[in-house]
């Protein structure tokens, strides 16, 4: 293990957060709310007080291993989460240290699950700074770093495949800085068509802002407690279309660009996505079916289809209300999630096509063991060893769902909530159905089943792997 | 073969690698009266060389210059390189040239070489004719299968368009009806017909003539369509099964693939059927031992059209094919390297066996027969040819339909290549400055082309 080059990286991404806790200054010192400013400021200065630290002891061009690489990626997330959680302490906006994590990694991991009854109350600065975590956490905070920064050398490939969601990593450039910033540039494309968007459907530049944070990240973050409900209709249809740019594969738009042709776009996995979300809005709309409510329910169906696939989470409807269903609907949407090397969680529905696949060739093959068939996706074969990591991918999930689900039922609460709360923060989709619904929060949960949901957050937006190599004793043996 | 003087003339030919082909070549035309010297790195070939095929034997490499100039390269008529090494062949080809060979021909093994990138390798290297043995195998292979009657196929624009030289059938549409009437599939066209070994480049009013071969033209993805509505099988193929999955039966299979019902290849490595699974996945692959009678009862080998064995191992072949024969498969097909066997296996009833030295060795002297023309178009050397152009802004078809353009009936803009598509045009279609077109012309209106496409040259 190398611990000074370790810590000197991640003493380069604290400097750049503390820099990011600065921004939200801009709308705390025009506000004049002084526990907003003093919050961030402190939050500034101890995260690049500790960034100063750890380059203090660290080195800088040690050269890092794949262990190293994955206790970067992952103690970069943790760091990120408790450097966030200082300005919502300090500020007083959230009185727990428990709870400002909770929020916090809420955000960066784009989960959007939130303990706060009343939102509104923690004031415009905190509350941006809430939507900008999810903005960093989208794009990745090693892919945001690398773009900065170029502090890497080759090594960094393997960090991006650890953060970049999915089980295929395509190289868009032989030169890791290159993809770091075209990824970059699309959510910075995708960021500022949303801004301006908004803008023209009448928002205020700080309500643009703060929703393009929490839609292009798909992380659901709304500074009003009626989450999108709070704006007509317009601008939830404008927010409906950006859900489901940003949680397609981001390198499919890069394709397109690079060829200057749509073909890349008529990708497998994508018209899999879009069919999955046409088949669940008919059916939830069927099941809640209201001759009188026919527009509204048609908006307000797809609306929540498309929130809850992408996994951002916003609401236009109290769905933790619907017929069963609509709501197992819903919760399979969830464990789907968006497309693979988006900014989606879920287990992504490339993954659910080559596990589908790959069971259909186990099957195949217990009445023809002679035939050798290849797992593919979209006619393409996927390596058996790709194959066998997407179905231990499977299991990984469905066993951290499961143990998730039943330390939440502890304290009397009920299954759907304790099921639909591990789901939620798994797949980074935020609100859940029961207690954790849209009208509700995580604020029930005891101190410790927070830190499991702050767990399952986390590794969701890791996609398992890279934390469960903590978990192996040989990766902290030589 | 038609008689032509050229052959009575004693010509000098050097054939590099003494193996299956170069000895059929060397053999057929030092009986023919020709001189001919046989290049190899084997010591060991020179009796058979000297003694069964009369002919001379230089030990040594043909791919460098002390063994070509010991075989008297120089001058020589005809270079063929037909060793076992691509790599050696393609160098040999280009060392012969520049010693003064006047012609070569190169062997090489993949099929891609040729069909893709064949025009670059040609100029590259300075071959004359390159061949793969491969191609030739599958075209015999599929002819078989398919009831086409392809003689020849030649490849334009890096294989995106093909013309193909194919027999007419009695039964053919092309010989019922006139040219204007026949409806052809796709975007094909016919080029022209070719009877008595001369070629005619038809108009509406003409037809197929019995005995007649015919030209015809369309890109890759349609030609196949073309030329099963020419041949007029239209019959349905149900079930192929293909024994091995090497590199010739990934050709084969490709070709046969959008035609079958249903295409089974069984292969005993396991290792390369995962990579032919992975890379085909329409195609039921097989991992087994053809050979195992139960391997092939189970994949249904009794209601199989047709079995081919591509195996690359005449005893595997053999052994498969028979059990194949003895479970019912209703057509059976085989590769045979050792073509001196060839009579044996007819013995036992297996009678659709493709030797793919013969075939690449009967190519050869075609081409040597038809006085070193290729075989597709040179039908009394160079009666028409392919000619590929630029358009020109100044140029009289910029811009013009090809309804517009008068071109003689012997000129035919057969292709257009536009950002990289290449299309078949109709009398509508317009050209544009920047095209490339691909022009059919008949020998007597070559001096035309500069009219209507004034240029350099693009092939």
């Amino acid at each position: 293990m190398n611990v000074r080059g370790i810590l000197f990286i991640l003493g380069q991404l604290l400097l750049v957060l503390a820099a990011a806790e600065l921004v939200p200054l801009f709308v705390t010192v025009p506000a004049g709310e002084n526990a907003g400013t003093t919050g961030l400021l402190v939050g500034a200065a101890t995260t690049a007080g500790a960034g100063l630290l750890f380059r203090r002891f660290g080195h800088a061009d040690a050269e890092l291993f794949r262990r190293d690489g994955v206790l970067i990626v992952v103690s970069s997330w943790l760091l990120a989460s408790i450097a966030g959680a200082i300005p919502y302490l300090v500020s007083g906006a959230i009185a727990g240290p428990v709870d400002a994590l909770f929020e916090s990694a809420s955000g960066f991991t784009t989960t959007g699950a939130s303990i706060l009854p009343d939102i509104e109350a923690l004031g415009s600065g905190i509350l941006f700074w809430r939507s900008l975590t999810q903005w960093l956490g989208g794009i990745g905070i090693i892919v945001l770093f690398v773009a900065l920064l170029a502090e890497f050398g080759p090594g960094a490939r393997f960090l991006f495949q650890l953060e970049v969601p999915g089980p295929r990593s395509e190289v868009l450039h032989p030169r890791v800085r290159e993809t770091a910033l075209a990824l970059a540039r699309i959510y910075g494309a995708l960021s500022l068509a949303l801004v301006l968007a908004l803008l023209l459907s009448g928002l205020s530049l700080y309500d643009a802002l703060t929703h393009t944070f929490a839609t292009v990240s798909t992380g659901g973050f709304s500074p009003y407690t009626d989450s999108l409900g709070h704006f007509g209709r317009g601008v939830q249809v404008v927010v409906l279309i950006f859900m489901v740019l940003a949680s397609l594969n981001f390198t499919l738009y890069f394709a397109a660009l690079r060829d200057r042709s749509p073909r890349p776009l008529r990708d497998a996995e994508l018209r899999t996505y879009l069919v999955l979300l046409g088949v669940a809005s008919v059916a939830i709309f069927i099941d809640r079916f209201d001759a009188a409510r026919i527009p509204t329910d048609l908006l307000d169906t797809a609306f929540q289809v498309v929130s809850i696939a992408s996994t951002t989470g916003f609401a236009t409807a109290d769905f933790a209300h619907w017929p069963a269903l609509a709501e197992a609907c819903l919760i399979g949407l969830m464990v789907a999630g968006g497309c693979a090397g988006s900014t989606a969680g879920g287990a992504k529905v490339i993954r659910l096509m080559i596990g589908w696949n790959a069971l259909s060739r186990d099957v195949r093959l217990l009445f023809a063991p002679n035939h050798v068939i290849a797992v593919t996706a979209g006619g393409k074969a996927i390596p058996n060893d790709a194959a066998r990591a997407v179905l231990s991918f499977g299991i990984a999930f469905a066993i951290c769902w499961g143990l998730g689900t039943v330390l939440l039922t502890i304290g009397e609460h009920s299954l759907e909530t304790a099921a639909s709360a591990a789901i939620a923060a798994l797949s980074n989709v935020g609100p859940g159905l029961g207690e954790v619904g849209p009208n509700g929060n995580f604020a029930a949960f005891a101190s410790w089943q927070k830190l499991v949901l702050v767990l399952l957050m986390w590794m969701g937006r890791l996609e398992l792997f890279a934390v469960l190599a903590l978990l192996q004793g040989s990766f902290w043996r030589r | 073969m038609p008689d032509l003087p050229h052959r009575m003339e004693a010509r000098r030919y050097v054939v590099m690698g003494a193996g299956e082909v170069g000895r059929y070549l060397a053999q057929t035309l030092s009986l023919e009266g020709h001189s001919v010297t046989l290049i190899d790195v084997d010591e060991g070939k020179r009796v058979v060389a000297e003694e069964q095929l009369e002919v001379a034997f230089v030990h040594g490499n043909g791919s460098q210059l002390p063994a070509l100039e010991a075989a008297g390269v120089a001058g020589c008529d005809l270079f063929v390189a037909a060793s076992s090494s691509d790599e050696a062949n393609l160098a040999a080809s280009l060392l012969a040239k520049r010693v003064g060979a006047q012609r070569t021909v190169v062997r090489v093994s993949t099929a891609e070489d040729i069909t893709e990138h064949g025009r670059i390798y040609e100029e590259t290297f300075s071959a004359d004719l390159m061949l793969s043995t491969q191609l030739l195998t599958t075209t015999r292979i599929v002819n078989m299968v398919l009831g086409y009657n392809t003689i020849d196929i030649e490849y334009l624009a890096q294989g995106r368009l093909q013309v193909r030289k194919t027999h007419v059938d009695p039964g053919s549409i092309l010989q019922r009806q006139k040219l204007a009437d026949v409806k052809l599939p796709g975007n094909g066209l016919v080029l022209a017909f070719i009877s008595n070994e001369r070629l005619l480049v038809p108009t509406g009013d003409d037809r197929a003539r019995p005995g007649d071969d015919a030209l015809i033209f369309a890109p890759a993805e349609s030609i196949d369509e073309l030329e099963r509505h020419i041949s007029g099988h239209a019959t349905h193929i149900g079930t192929v099964v293909i024994a091995g999955g090497g590199s010739t039966a990934r050709e084969v299979a490709k070709r046969l693939a959008p035609h079958v019902s249903q295409l089974k290849i069984i292969e005993h490595n396991r290792k390369r059927a995962e990579e032919l699974a992975a890379d085909h996945p329409g195609y039921q692959v097989i991992h087994g031992d053809v050979t195992d009678p139960s391997i092939l009862v189970e994949e249904g080998i009794g209601g199989a059209s047709y079995f081919v064995a591509l195996t690359g191992h005449d005893e595997t072949n053999l052994m498969a094919c028979l059990l194949a024969q003895e479970h019912g498969a209703r057509r059976i097909i085989a590769l045979v390297d050792r073509s001196d066997t060839s009579t044996l296996w007819r013995k036992v009833g297996l009678l659709d066996v493709v030797s793919p030295r013969m075939v690449a060795a009967a190519q050869i002297t075609e081409y040597i027969d038809n006085g070193f023309q290729r075989s597709i178009m040179s039908i009394e050397g160079g009666t028409a040819r392919f000619v590929q152009r630029s358009v020109f802004p100044e140029s009289p078809a910029a811009g013009a339909t090809l309804a517009e353009i008068s071109v003689p009936r012997g000129l035919i803009v057969a292709a257009i290549l536009r950002d990289g598509i290449a299309t078949v045009p109709r009398g509508n279609d317009q050209l544009v400055a920047g095209d490339d077109v691909i022009l059919f012309v008949h020998q007597s209106e070559l001096s035309t082309v500069h009219l209507v496409f004034p240029g350099p040259d693009r092939i």
